[in-house]
């Protein structure tokens, strides 16, 4: 139960789950509102908690990791969410603002 | 665990086609509204701004939706990084999330941009109200 392997998994599916369930609250809140820019809020929120979840596993996943291979490929995947991660916030922000969608 | 893979590629799936309901929608939406600019109002306007404006407010609406899809299929993204094991796969993730990326930012500026279009004059110009 202790091996760090089940609890990156764990942890991953945990940030999954924060994803699907804001996308699901902003489907709901799409047919309820119809308002975009709350819909897109409330994606953005889900993926940015989601995403520290999984930067938490990744932190976990160095670790396991032992090969220049396994690094590379770490690397490029923390790489490429944390842009995601910069934009989302950077987004969020901006909906938030006196310019905001709506 | 692989059965937590698995699932997170379904969920990326099911996310991914609440994206494309949204975009179907979106467009059915569009469709409906451009229709209805071309039946005559009651109220007629012989410069057209008014129709012009709402010819705009169709474009804009379907681009908050769109923008709105981009960010479900972003949030998909986000969860096939969980399960990305080749250098294949992980080299067409970054492609297919930087392309969304950059498509998402120039919808929004496109967006900010016709609001700024209709709105600027009253906020930022005029100093008598009204």
């Amino acid at each position: 139960v202790l091996h760090p392997e089940t609890w990156i998994a764990l942890i991953e599916f945990a940030g999954a789950l924060l994803i699907v369930g804001h996308c699901v609250a902003g489907f709901i809140e799409m047919v309820r509102s119809q308002d975009p820019a709350a819909v897109r809020l409330l994606v953005i929120q889900g993926s940015l908690w989601g995403l520290s979840l999984k930067t938490a596993a990744s932190l976990l996943k160095t670790i396991e990791i032992q090969s220049w291979e396994q690094i590379a490929a770490f690397t490029a995947i923390f790489a490429l969410r944390t842009l995601v991660k910069r934009v989302m916030t950077w987004e969020e922000a901006h909906l938030h603002g006196p310019a905001g969608a709506r | 665990m692989d059965l937590l893979k698995q699932m997170t590629i379904w969920l990326a799936s099911g996310v991914e086609a609440a994206a494309a309901v949204l975009i179907g929608l979106a467009a059915i939406e569009a469709t409906l509204r451009s229709l209805l600019l071309f039946v005559p109002s009651r109220d007629p306007d012989p410069v057209g701004g008014h129709h012009q404006d709402a010819k705009e407010e169709v474009r804009l609406r379907l681009g908050r939706w769109l923008a709105v899809a981009l960010e479900f299929e972003l949030a998909a993204d986000i969860l096939r990084t969980a399960v990305a094991p080749t250098w294949n796969e992980i080299g067409q993730l970054a492609a297919i999330v930087v392309l969304r990326t950059v498509l998402n930012y120039f919808l929004q500026e496109e967006i900010d941009k016709a609001v700024m279009r209709r709105t600027g004059p009253v906020r930022g110009s005029s100093p008598v109200p009204g």
